[in-house]
């Protein structure tokens, strides 16, 4: 295989404005409740009273996911004809649209919600991270989206050694050992894994 | 979820009738071939396996109306090596080639029992492959080994059931149907607490199946325990006192299989997969 | 997304049906897929991309690059520009991302309509545009002859903005044939600020420029979101370059924001409206333990103490005084504050040390904490802390108040006749003067431009906006104002849809959308930049741009000649360029613009607020009366109304407030938000908006548990003014004894009267805020039960 290609997000920054999703949605023509790209909310902690006044300890954060192309993408195991592939030069996950059959069963098997059924085609639908842009030397939608400028991508090892502190696991997401995934964060200070701050 | 699989519950729920009715068929032909010949034996059961052919041939094609675009299907036989639902398929294929086989076999009159013990393995492949297609997801509620057992349990409880209503006068048809029947629902209906135990100590998409199990599907939930209870306690009445009565046998195989049918309603409606958040 | 929506097959038909003569269809079938139009009509064509951008009223304006193929926009792209060290990109936000589904939204106004029922009903018939037209300038003569000028009202809106907007036609046609209109000042959004501001440093334009922020090391944003406001474009990135540069970026507001979660080291929870008690102890502890910069306001400033006060004026008024308790017994401490805003008083103390001891320290306000009851006053403390701290006129810093930068792009407008427009109204108060204009005077009302109005508000012309019945206060009440056809004789919208405000006209015409025409889009201020928005496909069904229909109407009234100079409104866009070209030399010229779809102004690097002030205060004064910064105002003074404009900044509890009697029988505080899924009410309707984030109420846990209300569940919130059913997100991101409800949502009443919608104005005031007659729609009281 050539080089895996994965996305990094800067969770910190991430202010869920959902402009990755709808530009992403936009750009592949889905219908309302099919959402290649998504996003999370993460909240919780409560208020302490102290005296008249309430003191919060309070935290929030997003987590956005589109496809996280695994490295064992259970969604390609399973799929029944093929149609769900990864591409062997990238390593890109997608679903060949003149092969899938709607069975859905790859929605059944992705913890990222990833395949998503579209009635309307029915078909799956998921991020192939825009490999139509991708082969006009374009960027895929969602990082030129961006406000933030908190999503990139490219082969998976350059975005971890650009981003040396970025994980896998932030807390909210499924664990990682399930299909090895291939999205790099660099957690929100709240989403820490294994302890929220 | 499950509005959107009403035709996969209807095609599990024929699928594995139709196996379980062929395994009887079959029992039953092994108990009869031990007093008789293996063509009498066959005599004696060829209504409940043309059934079994039926009900098969109907979930194949109940099968279709799940696929949002089932002009391809016959693609789905592309990925045996990896996919449980490819490898469902051709259970189901090869269920319904040796069943032909066999009819056309045991109609000739050149009879004897391996094409149809063949057959019934076939079955209970198929079954066990459904199973492994939800063992296989993302889903809490499917991917307990109960999946496994309650696929089997419906097997053995519609097999042992429909064989019962089909035949009731037969000689083994009532050991065969007692047996099945009560073996399927002590394993469904005991392994139950394990399995919500399971539920509860999981994922929260395990335990958000729970909250939906005790909440907004508690009635069916309910439904299921009543009439699931109801047919073990009657099947081994009518098993041992004997009962060849059509009424009764009729009536029996009905709350089974709403006991059954509600069970695996149950268990698409609980289906919350693992997610982000 | 964890929000479900659906679109029903039904209107999915519709919707293709209606596109079926607008568009060659292919593909996937008729409509193609989802919410987005037909878009697979010959994939294999390749589109036209045309520079154009996105005008909603958020404050930003972006850049657009609109797909199109055989007439049909098949996709919305941004700035394609990678960013750099001298500019960046101007890319959208997921409302401009989603403006296909407005384009080709089903319900799309598609031909003029007479109202047939009675006003408000809803009962419309199709009319032509010669009927509409005729009857439009029969109107206009009619009430014109009968009430004069100043009755008719071209009304608040800000559907379309930029000068191929409606507002500044009509404007100009009126000045033509009635020789004046009324106008208004002041806006929805900035009411309090715009006007408040001024009276501490005679002019609006306090902010430094946003690229000076990296320079900051303390930035406090007081109630200011712009993560969902978006509030200039890349306004959230600057901040995202402040703190990596090394900010410490504290949020006050009531909700942790999307704001808050991205930036913010600290959140302080504060109760709506109570900004300026906060800020008071923040003086208070200052001035204690000695931490304020003395020096800074002895030289620049009025009124803080007594020895810095305009001549003549009685002793006892200066803001130390105030502050610290001598002229009404009660210093202002932490303590107090702390009953007030429901902050700790000791974290009341820390972040006074911290504002005047971290430096450049920027406090910045967004305009939550104005648009309330006594949100000039917020306003003012906000500008008078800034001065404590040193913090004005430097880099990192701040002035706060408005905020807007020094300078920005300048274009000319569409040029109106001379003296006309002087007669205004506060944008607030127009439903008052439908009912008792005649009464209004300039001392009790705030009338500008005449010492009263000569008559009530007659003729109203809403040009793609919204605030006739879903923005203004108070629907209950206005529709009732509305209904009564003998009080205002006639009122003209031109929308793109049947909205609340639509439905409340006599006259419907079906307007364009932002693609459908050519337009210059500036932003609010925030920006070196701005965009030509080339038409993308022509005008839909009958729709017309409001330039081309009111050409019509000036023909009838015998003023075409006069009214268009033979212009297209290319031709004036062209002619807008001129006063760019004058501002700028280094624009390109029109067509050089127009082709690039973008114009960045050239600077030397940010400019801050009042640097020249500051430099050079002798030879540079600040434009207010004195030339100082006045934090005591004669002006104010001088309206002898102490308790609720005072002459220096003081916390003046707010009607409607957490103070107020009333909240006895209504224990929570509502406030509105921005929400990232509309711009205003723009994009209530849009299905890809919908899925983005559904109408909800946020309350926190301890408030909904004590009614019984869990997360999702429908509930009424209810005062004396009205009721409106919407779920609840039960969240600790917001404080205890505080909800909020996002505005912008559009009216529907049940049959009951009740909103089933989520519009929050059901249950706002008409009521104006104490100083400007301004929008107060965030201070309300209310109370909620599960429905």
């Amino acid at each position: 295989m050539g080089q895996q290609l994965g996305f990094y997000l800067n969770q910190q920054f991430c202010m869920g404005c959902k402009t990755c999703a709808v530009a992403c949605k936009d750009k592949n023509d889905m219908e309302i409740g099919v959402n290649l790209r998504r996003l999370t909310e993460v909240s919780g902690g409560g208020f302490a009273k102290v005296g008249d006044t309430y003191v919060p300890e309070v935290f929030a954060y997003w987590i956005g996911v589109s496809c996280n192309h695994c490295d064992h993408p259970k969604c390609v195991e399973n799929c029944p004809t093929g149609a769900m592939h990864k591409n062997p030069e990238d390593g890109v996950v997608s679903v060949d649209q003149t092969k899938c059959i709607g069975c859905r069963y790859c929605t059944w098997s992705c913890p990222y919600g990833a395949p998503q059924y579209s009635e309307q085609r029915g078909k799956t639908q998921k991020c192939d991270m825009c490999a139509d842009y991708r082969a006009q030397g374009k960027d895929p939608a969602c990082v030129t989206s961006c406000p933030m400028r908190a999503i990139e991508w490219g082969p998976i090892d350059e975005l971890k050694k650009k981003h040396p502190d970025a994980v896998v696991a932030v807390h909210g997401l499924p664990d990682p050992l399930m299909t090895s995934p291939n999205t790099i964060y660099t957690s929100h200070k709240s989403a820490v894994s294994g302890g929220r701050k | 979820m499950l509005h959107a699989e009403w035709p996969l519950a209807l095609f599990t729920l024929l699928g594995q009738a139709a196996a379980g009715i062929y395994l009887a068929v079959v029992l039953v032909r092994e108990i009869l071939a031990r007093r008789s010949d293996a063509g009498q034996a066959i005599k004696a059961t060829v209504l409940p396996s043309l059934v079994a052919g039926g009900l098969m041939i109907a979930a194949a094609i109940v099968s279709f109306l799940h696929l949002g675009s089932p002009l391809g299907a016959y693609r789905v036989l592309l990925q045996v090596g990896s996919s449980w639902l490819s490898r469902e398929i051709a259970a189901t294929m090869l269920f319904g080639l040796l069943w032909l086989g066999s009819v056309v076999v045991e109609r000739r009159g050149g009879a004897g029992l391996l094409l149809g013990r063949l057959t019934a393995l076939a079955g209970v492949v198929l079954v066990l492959c459904m199973s492994m297609i939800y063992q296989s997801s993302v889903i809490p509620a499917w991917t307990s080994a109960y999946t496994m057992v309650s696929f089997v349990a419906t097997t053995l409880v519609l097999g042992g059931l429909g064989m019962l209503a089909l035949r009731p006068g037969v000689e083994g048809v009532l050991p065969v149907a007692g047996w099945m029947t009560l073996a399927g629902l002590v394993l469904q209906l005991g392994g139950l607490p394990l399995y919500l135990g399971q539920l509860a100590q999981g994922s929260a998409a395990g335990r958000a199946s729970l909250t939906l199990l005790m909440g907004a599907w508690q009635p069916q939930m309910w439904s299921f325990l009543v009439l699931g209870s109801l047919t073990a306690v009657a099947a081994a009445v009518v098993w041992q006192r004997r009962v060849q009565s059509l009424r009764v046998v009729y009536a029996l195989l009905l709350v089974g299989l709403v006991g059954e049918a509600m069970a695996r309603v149950i268990f698409y409606a609980i289906g919350v997969p693992v997610a982000v958040g | 997304m964890s929000e479900k929506w659906s679109i029903s097959r039904r209107s999915l038909l519709k919707w293709s049906g209606a596109l079926a003569g607008a568009a060659a269809v292919g593909g996937l079938g008729a409509g193609g897929v989802g919410p987005f139009a037909p878009t697979e009509a010959n994939a294999d064509s390749e589109p036209k991309v045309i520079p154009t951008g996105c005008s909603n009223n958020c404050g930003g304006r972006c850049v657009i690059r609109a797909h199109v193929k055989e007439g049909v926009i098949t996709r919305i792209e941004s700035d394609p520009d990678p960013d750099s060290a001298e500019q960046m990109a101007l890319r959208g936000c997921l409302r401009g991302r989603s403006y296909r589904s407005i384009v080709y939204h089903p319900d799309r106004l598609k031909y003029p309509m007479k109202r047939v029922g009675k006003r408000g009903e809803g009962k419309f018939e199709r009319i032509s545009w010669d009927e509409a037209t005729t009857m439009i300038a029969n109107e206009l003569k009619r009430i014109n002859e009968k009430h004069g000028a100043l009755s008719i009202y071209p009304h608040y809106a800000s559907g379309i903005s930029g000068p191929a907007a409606g507002t500044g036609f009509i404007k100009r046609l009126l000045g033509l044939y009635a020789g004046d209109y009324l106008n208004y000042y002041g806006t929805y959004s900035s009411g309090q600020t715009r006007y408040a501001t001024p009276y501490t440093y005679g002019t609006s334009n306090s902010g430094n420029h946003r690229a000076d922020w990296v320079n900051s090391k303390l930035i406090i944003l007081d109630g200011f979101n712009p993560a969902e406001t978006v509030f200039g474009t890349n306004t959230m990135y600057y901040l995202r370059k402040a703190k990596e540069a090394g900010a410490k970026i504290i949020v006050i507001d009531p909700r942790y924001t999307d704001t808050a979660l991205a930036l913010a080291d600290e959140w302080i929870p504060i109760r709506p409206g109570t900004d300026s008690a906060l800020i008071d102890a923040m003086a208070y502890t200052m001035i204690k333990e000695n931490l304020h910069d003395q020096a800074f306001l002895d030289k620049y400033c009025l009124g803080f103490d007594e020895e810095h006060m305009p001549a003549g004026t009685p002793a006892g008024n200066s803001y130390k005084t105030y502050v610290m308790g001598q002229a009404d017994g009660q210093p202002k401490t932490p303590e107090w504050a702390q009953k007030i805003t429901g902050i700790p008083a000791n974290r009341i103390k820390a972040l006074a040390r911290e504002y005047a001891m971290v430096k450049p320290g920027a406090l910045i306000q967004g305009f939550g904490p104005q648009r309330h009851a006594n949100g000039e006053q917020s306003v003012r403390s906000a500008t008078l802390l800034a001065c404590m701290t040193g913090n004005v006129g430097r880099s990192g810093g701040h002035a706060s108040g408005a905020g807007y930068p020094p300078s920005t792009v300048t274009f000319g407008g569409i040029p109106v006749k001379a003296g006309t427009g002087k007669v205004q109204i506060s944008c607030f108060i127009w439903t008052d003067a439908i009912v008792r204009g005649a009464e209004m005077t300039a001392e009790k009302d705030l009338i500008v431009g005449a010492a009263k109005l000569p008559s009530n508000i007659k003729l109203i012309f809403n040009l793609a906006g919204n605030t006739l019945v879903n923005q203004h206060s108070d629907i209950n009440k206005t529709a009732q104002i509305l209904a009564d056809e003998s009080l205002c004789e006639f009122i003209v919208t031109s929308d793109i849809f049947m909205s609340p405000s639509a439905k409340f006209s006599d006259l419907v015409l079906p307007g364009t959308t932002t693609y459908e025409r050519d337009n210059i889009l500036t932003p609010w201020g925030h920006g070196e930049y701005a965009i030509y928005s080339n038409k993308v496909i022509e005008p839909m069904y009958e729709c017309r741009e409001e330039y081309d229909w009111l050409s019509d109407v000036a023909e009838k009234l015998g003023l075409k000649k006069e009214f268009t100079e033979g212009k297209s409104l290319e031709d004036w866009m062209k002619f807008c360029c001129e006063g760019a070209a004058k501002a700028h030399p280094e624009f390109p010229g029109f067509e050089a613009f127009k082709k690039a779809g973008v114009f960045r102004r050239k600077v030397a690097a940010p400019e801050i607020a009042f640097a020249k002030q500051i430099a050079d205060p002798e030879k540079n004064k600040f434009a207010t009366p004195s030339g100082k910064i006045e934090l005591f105002s004669k002006a104010l003074f001088d309206r002898k109304n102490p308790q609720f404009v005072p002459a220096v900044p003081k916390y003046v509890p707010a009607f409607d407030g957490p103070s107020d009697p009333l909240v006895e029988k209504y224990p929570l505080q509502m406030t509105g938000w921005h929400y990232k899924r509309r711009s205003h009410s723009t994009h209530d309707n849009n299905p890809v908006m919908t899925e983005a984030g559904r109408q909800e109420m946020w309350i926190n846990p301890i408030d909904a548990d004590a009614r019984g209300i869990a997360d999702g569940d429908q509930v009424k919130i209810f005062n004396d003014r009205g009721a409106t059913l919407i779920p609840a997100k039960v969240t600790t991101r917001i404080m205890p004894g505080v909800i909020a409800v996002p505005q912008g949502a559009w009216y529907a009443p049940g049959k009951d009267g009740v909103d089933t919608h989520g519009a929050i104005n059901i249950l706002t005031t008409q009521r104006g805020s104490y100083m400007s007659n301004s929008n107060p729609q965030h201070t309300n009281l209310v109370e909620v039960v599960k429905a």
